[in-house]
Order: structure tokens, then C-alpha cells, then sequence
């Protein structure tokens, strides 16, 4: 089979000892920033891609995605220990996993919640080696219309799938678009928005806005409460981790119903963070046990883990396969492959075999390590989490201060850091979604200039995006999407109202 | 950690900031609109002009915006009082001045004084005014991490940072 033999070069290229390292580091580092709040993966990556441009890209990118591995199973282990989610997508562990703790069942628990996250993340890049090059070499048919409604039909989803107010969604990513607009216009060589401000002639880079927003606005919101890491014992013995494998097929209905979730809301943008309630959520429903989640059922951590990881693994399928990022810490590493210079899309599949494979080998890869280092290095991370939090703070406003500067070695970058800052406070508490703000920085200026390509293919009209089936069936998806939470609400209306008389032209 | 992390009294509730940011935002949203305009919104002979896709993102901001203040305005008009409850009060407001303000001296800090000596400070600082240590302990801990970083950047990554006077001095 293509895809097997293809995967097998990219094992190849990653089980080379540099950049077998790179993926330690990288699993490492992720772990680390999973495990400090206030340290997100999006924010970590962007800080270090600057790092990585005097790597080769394919090292760079297994350095990058280990660190997202990383992430996603060190969130688990202060949301055990600590009942604080290192990442939003550890959130959900925290209903059952912090009282198992609590129970004396920590290392249960986290031996749960990290081979569960094993297990999604190992299905999802399963998907990816089969799926992968079909929606590669079938996105070879899309022209500028096509792309552009595929990034139509993710940003709509935001709106359609989101708990937000969609009004505070459709804001939320007009906004990244103004800023991604800002600067110097690709096609016409003009200026725009910059006021005279020679400082705004770039414009705004994406990672400065992560790591403003995620970073500066995180340890803000953070300094509110006042933390203080008061957490159980961590120590995860050998027989504890072989006893909690025994159990854990009980629950494979949870977990391939996990993994369904996260993959499919890691395709369809939604990423980590929503998969993982929402696979809380129906495991809570379809359990026998369903009435004692949140007193700490083994279940309520298998369920949220599993969807975290397949989601955002799977979140790198549409990246790479369509450039389109399934989550906000994909989006990130979108813009690292753009930084590169590869484009992502069809075409990496045929000019870069090299790296895709590598990359999606060293999913399986780090997939592995991840869990082995993880499961070993319990007590560091716990150990790390006691260092007070007027230590921590500070330091990781230095280093997201350093990741600001490195982007483009101007100061300017660091005061826009504090401006993203104020604006991820505020919209947080507020709740306005920052992803779409994220993405639309990110694919402003490819979503605007395939719009341009294909108005100028059509002339001008609007009727190229209903053209053919494939961009009209994307086109009217969008449009679902877009308008679904009305649907949504007058579909309620509509039966929630059984005694009245069905004179409404039925 | 210093304890200010009781309630206290609410400084501004949630819904005047909804109406506040989304005032905020009907601004941005007009200057995005205004500017585009000017830029040329239309088309021309080579295809949409620069300011058309820009523009038309800030009709649709302005009209979210005047959305979200139409519907808290609406729930003032009703006289349904909000139920959401409090943005932030003053003491956890207090707690987040703690680091907002001294973060932007520290940034002004790294253009006069390079960021390596700025971190040092910064760091100590919030040890000793925040986690209540001895002013030697913290400022082994500025220094000692201001060191590690150093290295680990203008070293090790070969990542030039912004430098100032006492780096000069050491000839880097």
C-alpha cells in the first residue's frame, strides 16, 4: 500500500539520531509547557518557532509537533494533582481526575488519562496515514474557489459549533482579519491601515497575537486568583500503572467513542478544548456509571483524554492536507510551515514527501516516547509545580517577552504583546472565543487572496462559489454552519411549543 | 503570595464592560471602514481594489458589534437587571495591576537597560514585593535566571536580545 510505504521512509528519516533528539526536547519541553498554567502549547510553539529557523524544516517541525505531544499529556498531570488545568483541554480532566487524587488514586488516574491520550492520538494518526494523501491528491482539483470556501466553511463552523454568542464569534474573527489586513497589501503594494506608522508596515505578526493573547492574557487572568499549587503526592509506581491497564479495556467503549469525537472535531475546526467536553459530556450520558462522574470515576478521565489528544492530532489534517488548521495550536504550526516556505496543501503530499511522512511518522513516534517519559517523569513535573507562583510568573512573562522580541527582533512587538494581553483578558471574561481572532490572523491573507483569485476568475460575481458541485457543497455547508445557531433556535421554538396548533403552514 | 485574592466589592460588572467593549469595538470597526474606504473599496480594472476585502470585514464587525450593544442595551431598556454578575472586583483587580503595571516598565526597562538586566530585575522585584522573600534571595534568583538565559540565547541559540549599557561594558 502508497500511504504504508511512504510512512515507512518518513520512520526513516525520524528515527535518525538528531532528530531523535529533537523529539526528547520537544516531548520534553511540551510536557513542561503543558504542565505550567499560563504556558499554553500555542503560546510555547510560537515562542519557539523563531528558535527553529536555523533548522532544517522537517527537524523543526518533529521538534515543534513533539511539543504539542507534549502539551497535550502534560496538561493531565496538574489537573490531577493540582485540580488546575495546565491547558484548557485539561479541564475536563479535572472533574474526576482531581478527586481520584484526592482518594489517594493519583497514579490511576494519570496512568488513565495518559494512555488514554495515547490511544486517541494513536487512532487519529492512524486516520492521517490513510486519509491524508486521499485528501491530498483530491484537493489537487481546487482552485482559488474551492480554497476559499473550505476556509469559508471553517470559519462558519466556529460560528455554527460554538457555545459562544455568535455575534461575539463573527466579531471575534472580523477583528483578525482588520489586523491581518493591516500593512502592506500583497497583490496592489499599498499600505493600508498603517496610519503613517512605519512600525505597522509588517503589520501584525500572528505569533505576537498568541503569545500576547494566550500568554500575557493567561498569567493575567491567572494573577486573579491567586494561585498558589497546593497538590497530592505524585508518585506512579510500575504495579499501580500495570493494574490501571488491566482495567482500562473495560471502558473501550468511552474511548473509541473519544476518539470519534476528537477526531472528527479536530478535522472540522474546533480542536482539543471542545472535544474534550463534549466526549465528557456523552460518556456522563451513555455510562452506567454516569450518575458518579465528577467523585472520580476512572471513565471521567479516559472519556476527555482520549477526544484531547485525537483531536488535536487530528487537527494536523486539514493543516497539512488543505492548510486549514483544525485548532489554534495547529494554526501555529501552520504558520511555522508558511515561515519555511513550504505550502501546505497537495502539493507538500508530492514536492515534500520527506517531511510529511517524517512528520507524520514521528506522530507515532513521539505518540510513544511521549507516554514512556510521561509516565517516568511524574514527580519532576509535580516538583516543578510547587516553585511559588511569584517565581513562575515573572518568568514565563520574561520568556513570552523574549518569544515576542525573537519574532522580528523589534520592541514594537513586545508593547502589541501587551496589547494582545489586555485584549485576551478582557475577551476572555467576556467570552468572546479568541480562536477565530487566531486563525483569522493566521489565514487572513491566504483567505483574502484566494477571494481575489477567484472573483477575479469570475469577474467579478459572486455565483463562482455555486459553480461546481464541490464548491457549491462546501459554499452551502458554510452557510448551515453560519446560520445554524437561528436554525437551532427556531427549531426549538418550533417544539417547544407541542400544544399549540400546527397552523403555522404545516 | 500576598493575599488580596478576597472579593471584595465589584469594580465594574460584566455588563458595562459588554457595553464598553463593544463601543471599543464600533470604533475600531469605523476606522477599519473608514480607512478602507478612502483606500478604494470597489473595483477597478486589475480586479477588487486594495481596501475592498478589508472593508467589507469592518461593515460586518461594525454590524456584530451594534448587535451585541443593541442586546445589552435592550436588557437595560427591559429593566432586567443582569444577571452576570461582576467583570472583576477590586481586590483580584489589584492582583492583576500587580503584574500588568510592573510588565510594562519592564518593557520599557528592556529598551534602556537590554532585556537580561531588565529580567534580573523584574524577577527579583516580584519575588520580594510579592512572594515576600529576602531581597538576597531574590535577587540570586533574578540574577541566577537572567545568567541561564543569556546563555541559553545569545550563546547556545546564537538569538541576538535586546542588549544595553552592562552588556556593553563586558563587550557582547
Amino acid at each position: 500500500m502508497d500511504s504504508f510505504m511512504s510512512l515507512m521512509q518518513g520512520f526513516s528519516v525520524v528515527l535518525v539520531p538528531g532528530n531523535f533528539i529533537y523529539m526528547l526536547i520537544g516531548i520534553l519541553l511540551g510536557v513542561l509547557i503543558g504542565v505550567l498554567p499560563g504556558l499554553g502549547a500555542a503560546n510555547g510553539i510560537a515562542i519557539l518557532l523563531p528558535l527553529t529557523f536555523g533548522m532544517h524544516p522537517t527537524s523543526a517541525i518533529i521538534m515543534l509537533s513533539c511539543i504539542y505531544w507534549g502539551a497535550l499529556f502534560g496538561g493531565a498531570i496538574a489537573s490531577v494533582l493540582f485540580n488546575i488545568p495546565g491547558e484548557p483541554w485539561s479541564v475536563a480532566t479535572t472533574f474526576d481526575g482531581y478527586p481520584l487524587a484526592q482518594k489517594g488514586r493519583a497514579g490511576e488516574a494519570l496512568t488513565a488519562s495518559f494512555t488514554s491520550s495515547f490511544f486517541g492520538a494513536l487512532i487519529a494518526v492512524i486516520l492521517i496515514t490513510f486519509v491524508a494523501p486521499i485528501i491530498a491528491s483530491f484537493a489537487l482539483q481546487f482552485g482559488p474557489a474551492e480554497f476559499f470556501s473550505v476556509q469559508l466553511l471553517t470559519f462558519c463552523s466556529f460560528v455554527g459549533m460554538g457555545k459562544e454568542s455568535p455575534f461575539k464569534t463573527i466579531a471575534s474573527m472580523m477583528i483578525g482579519f482588520a489586523l491581518a489586513a493591516v500593512g502592506l497589501d500583497n497583490v496592489t503594494g499599498q499600505l493600508r491601515m498603517t496610519f503613517g506608522f512605519n512600525e505597522l508596515l509588517n503589520g501584525f505578526d500572528f505569533l505576537v497575537a498568541v503569545i500576547g493573547l494566550f500568554g500575557v492574557g493567561e498569567i493575567m487572568l491567572t494573577m486573579e486568583e491567586g494561585l498558589s499549587f497546593k497538590g497530592a503526592s505524585a508518585k506512579i509506581n510500575p504495579l499501580v500503572v500495570l493494574h490501571t491497564w488491566k482495567i482500562l479495556p473495560r471502558y473501550w467503549a468511552t474511548s473509541l467513542r473519544g476518539a470519534a469525537i476528537g477526531c472528527w472535531l479536530g478535522i472540522t475546526p474546533g480542536g482539543a478544548t471542545p472535544a474534550s467536553f463534549m466526549s465528557y459530556g456523552l460518556a456522563k450520558r451513555f455510562s452506567k456509571n454516569g450518575d458518579k462522574f465528577g467523585t472520580g470515576e476512572l471513565e471521567g478521565v479516559v472519556a476527555p483524554e482520549t477526544a484531547a489528544h485525537a483531536a488535536g492530532t487530528s487537527a494536523l489534517l486539514p493543516m497539512l492536507t488543505l492548510g486549514i488548521p483544525g485548532s489554534p495550536t495547529a494554526a501555529v504550526l501552520l504558520g511555522g510551515l508558511l515561515i519555511w516556505g513550504l505550502q501546505p496543501g497537495p502539493l507538500l503530499f508530492v514536492e515534500q514527501k520527506d517531511f510529511v511522512w517524517g512528520t507524520i511518522a514521528a506522530m507515532y513516534v513521539g505518540n510513544v516516547v511521549g507516554l514512556i517519559v510521561v509516565l517516568t517523569t511524574v514527580p519532576l513535573w509535580a516538583s516543578i509545580l510547587r516553585i511559588p507562583f511569584s517565581i513562575i510568573a515573572p518568568v514565563i512573562v520574561a520568556i513570552c517577552a523574549v518569544g515576542a522580541f525573537t519574532v522580528n527582533n523589534a520592541m514594537i512587538d513586545l508593547f502589541f504583546m501587551l496589547g494582545f494581553g489586555v485584549i485576551g483578558y478582557v475577551f476572555k471574561k467576556l467570552n468572546y472565543p479568541l480562536a477565530p481572532l487566531v486563525l483569522a490572523l493566521v489565514l487572513g491573507d491566504k483567505a483574502e487572496s484566494s477571494f481575489r483569485q477567484a472573483m477575479l476568475g469570475s469577474g467579478g460575481s459572486l455565483s463562482i462559489f455555486w459553480s461546481n458541485w464541490l464548491v457549491g457543497s462546501i459554499t452551502a455547508l458554510s452557510m448551515l454552519m453560519l446560520f445554524w445557531p437561528l436554525i437551532a433556535k427556531l427549531i426549538g421554538m418550533a417544539r417547544g411549543r407541542p400544544a399549540q396548533p400546527v397552523a403555522a403552514g404545516e | 503570595m500576598s493575599d488580596d485574592t478576597e472579593s471584595g466589592p465589584s469594580l465594574v460588572s460584566i455588563r458595562t464592560m459588554e457595553i464598553a467593549t463593544a463601543i471599543v469595538i464600533l470604533a475600531f470597526a469605523s476606522v477599519v471602514i473608514i480607512d478602507n474606504y478612502e483606500l478604494g473599496a470597489g473595483w477597478d480594472s486589475s480586479g477588487p481594489e486594495s481596501g475592498y476585502f478589508p472593508f467589507y470585514v469592518g461593515i460586518i464587525l461594525f454590524i456584530s458589534a451594534a448587535a451585541i450593544l443593541f442586546g445589552e442595551v435592550n436588557e437595560i431598556y427591559k429593566g432586567r437587571p443582569s444577571e452576570a454578575g461582576s467583570f472583576v472586583e477590586t481586590g483580584p483587580f489589584r492582583q492583576v495591576l500587580r503584574i500588568f503595571l510592573p510588565m510594562i516598565v519592564y518593557v520599557i526597562a528592556i529598551i534602556y537597560l537590554g532585556i537580561y538586566v531588565s529580567t534580573a530585575i523584574f524577577i527579583a522585584a516580584f519575588m520580594v514585593w510579592l512572594g515576600k522573600y529576602r531581597p538576597w534571595v531574590a535577587a540570586l534568583f533574578g540574577i541566577g535566571i537572567a545568567v541561564a538565559l543569556f546563555f541559553t540565547f545569545e550563546v547556545w541559540f546564537l538569538v541576538p536580545l535586546p542588549k544595553g549599557p552592562l552588556e556593553a561594558m563586558l563587550g557582547y
